[in-house]
């Protein structure tokens, strides 16, 4: 191969590349969810967590959890119906990287959830028992507006 | 190690932007596909016929409120030429 060949190739192959982040890009601008939807998703699930799964003393009621848990799976579930009807099917557990690490999470916090919990609200107390949801659903608003389509934008140019 | 396979076939614009936006998706309407390359029916079945040729994609045709829609999909061999691809763009790169 000569010199011009690799630069060509080079550049061929740096615009094939932007060409597909381009892409990727419009698909995950279909699929991302208007940000009110997102922070009231993220919302609903930092409360469940926090205060309906570990921190019980400021629970409502019984009846919140399967509230919170059924307005959760409902947001979910009208959004997928309204992508479906704009001609788009999303896959809910991506075979990616990040898909695997967020599952993991969670399992461990599954499994983990009480010690967790001790921790940020005894350790961490005063300030980790209102800091840690807050950063918490910040994140979530974060990643749900930044990967609509995992890892899909990772590198999206601004 | 993965399998990196620079592939004639994706490599066309048209194609290779198919199987960027059907990569992380489960399925896309024509018509949303259409709008998205921002080409012609006959353009992007020409493409899709190419494709499909290859066992790269699934095509599925659902009558729904009374008309016919055609959802397309990357298939598993196409999900797996479209990434080896990519990673031959990178590795031409050096990335």
């Amino acid at each position: 191969m000569n010199g011009i060949n690799t630069q060509v190739n080079t550049q061929e192959a740096k615009l094939a590349l932007q060409l597909i982040e381009q892409q990727k890009m419009k698909a995950s601008n279909v699929a991302r969810m208007p940000i009110w939807l997102n922070i009231i998703f993220s919302v609903l699930v930092t409360w469940l967590v926090y205060f309906e799964l570990i921190n019980r003393e400021l629970i409502l009621s019984d009846i919140v959890e399967p509230i919170l848990l059924l307005a959760m799976f409902s947001i979910l579930a009208l959004w997928s119906k309204h992508l479906h009807g704009k001609g788009l099917k999303v896959k809910w557990f991506p075979n990616k990287k990040i898909a695997y690490i967020a599952f993991t999470i969670g399992f461990c916090l599954g499994l983990f959830g009480d010690e967790i919990g001790v921790f940020i609200y005894e350790e961490l107390s005063p300030w980790g028992s209102y800091m840690a949801p807050l950063t918490t659903a910040m994140l979530l608003v974060y990643f749900g507006h930044r990967l609509p389509l995992s890892e899909a934008v990772l590198n999206e140019k601004r | 190690m993965k399998n990196v396979n620079f592939d004639d076939l994706i490599h066309a614009p048209n194609r290779l932007m198919i199987c960027a936006i059907l990569e992380p998706v489960s399925e896309m309407e024509f018509a949303r596909l259409k709008e998205q390359l921002a080409v012609s029916d006959s353009v992007l079945s020409k493409h899709l016929k190419a494709l499909l040729d290859a066992n790269y994609l699934n095509l599925k045709k659902v009558t729904q409120d009374g008309r016919q829609r055609t959802w397309l999909s990357l298939s598993k061999a196409g999900t797996d030429a479209f990434k080896a691809h990519v990673r031959a763009l990178k590795s031409i790169l050096g990335a």
